[in-house]
């Protein structure tokens, strides 16, 4: 089985050799690959210094578009699974053999690292919280299945969606979308706890202000996703 | 506002809307830039639907009919969207011009007026070196065939097999 861990990274100069070296010592028959969005600060530099393999866009596509291009990189190396670890420190990966071998197991589509399942570890703000739990909420309306953690980045997905996440990828706040579009072709998804920690360094993309512009796009994204043939 | 023009206003509108969804569904437009369309759609059926909100700001605006501040508003807002069209247009302009510039560093240059058909083009730059393959005439490591470790971009690939660009 190849495996990847594709770790998207924008500015994330204080926090990628962590990540990474925690990757090298807890997930060691993954492979990696750091997907650097245009950073503007040194995360590139270092990168290349520490000789982490390294694909570096030459323009800015945020989240959606740097995970895109990971998933890009594992469907044309032949990959057999893909997980997301962000580059900030939030995902320990730790949890990646677990969720590796629940996959296979249970002949799964995705698994998704919750947060929510035992609640132990980083909960995330209670802003966050409510519009967590509102995604959870409106998913399950639409298709009935119960996502506790549906804007987790800790994914793990098999070929099948490895291939429908490279020709198809929302740009920005993909992972509620995202989980909604494998839903609908009827692939398999479940979820494992997982512990999450704070974010190392380095500054969330998503603001208060963005707040409302994204509810009302997700939610109208999630609603027509739906309804795609 | 009468009747008749508040029923050919509200179905327009929501026929508009209906056509905009399907496109989005069809992934022919983006729901990044389809938004404020939508929301054009939207708060013309609401203000369509209850003229006495639409004759309470004509009032205060100073216009005579409800229905002329319904077209103002709309023709006002359509220009807010036309501008927010410009300002990603630019923004595609600048990414566009930054991609095609990667693509011709990456292409390396090639052949400079070269007469003797030699190793130096007419401006002294080393073109087309013949040495082993190994560096392009901007210096940049391509195509290496030591050891099949680094493509082209310089990705160490941890199995040590060469990978390939678009398979």
């Amino acid at each position: 089985m190849k495996k990847l861990i594709i770790i998207p990274a924008y500015n994330e100069s204080e926090s990628i050799v962590h990540t990474v070296r925690d990757i090298q010592e807890h997930a060691k028959d993954f492979d990696y690959i750091v997907v650097n969005d245009c950073s503007t600060d040194r995360t590139l530099e270092i990168c290349k210094e520490q000789g982490f393999p390294v694909i570096s866009l030459p323009v800015n596509l945020g989240i959606g578009g740097a995970v895109q291009t990971g998933y890009l990189y594992a469907y044309r190396n032949g990959y057999d699974m893909a997980v997301q670890v962000d580059g900030d420190g939030q995902h320990d990966s730790s949890f990646l053999n677990q969720m590796a071998d629940y996959l296979e197991c249970h002949q799964l589509d995705m698994v998704i690292g919750s947060r929510f399942i035992e609640k132990q570890g980083f909960q995330s703000s209670l802003f966050r919280r409510v519009g967590i739990r509102y995604f959870s909420w409106l998913i399950r309306m639409l298709s009935g299945k119960t996502i506790t953690d549906p804007t987790s980045g800790l994914r793990l997905v098999g070929r099948d969606v490895i291939k429908l996440f490279s020709e198809r990828y929302p740009n920005d706040y993909p992972e509620p979308e995202s989980v909604t579009a494998i839903l609908r072709q009827c692939k398999k998804v479940e979820e494992i706890p997982v512990v999450m920690r704070r974010r190392a360094g380095g500054i969330s993309s998503i603001s208060m202000q963005n707040s409302i512009y994204y509810m009302i796009k997700v939610s109208l994204a999630i609603l027509i996703e739906w309804i795609r043939s | 506002m009468n009747i008749r023009i508040q029923i050919i206003v509200v179905v327009a509108a929501v026929a508009s809307l209906v056509a905009l969804v399907n496109l989005i569904r069809k992934n022919k437009l983006l729901l990044k830039y389809a938004l404020l369309w939508l929301a054009l759609g939207i708060g013309v059926c609401i203000f369509a639907c209850f003229p006495s909100l639409t004759s309470y700001l004509a009032g205060l605006m100073g216009i005579y009919t409800p229905i002329n501040m319904l077209f103002f508003a709309g023709f006002c807002f359509s220009l807010a969207i036309i501008f927010s069209l410009t300002v990603a247009i630019s923004r595609l302009s600048q990414r566009v011009k930054k991609l095609s510039q990667e693509i011709a560093l990456l292409k390396g240059a090639g052949k400079v007026n070269s007469i003797e058909g030699g190793r130096e083009g007419a401006l002294g730059y080393k073109v087309n070196s013949t040495e082993g393959g190994r560096e392009g005439a901007l210096g940049c490591k391509v195509n290496s065939t030591e050891d099949g470790k680094e493509d082209a971009l310089g990705h160490r690939n941890q199995e040590g097999k060469t990978l390939t660009e678009g398979e």
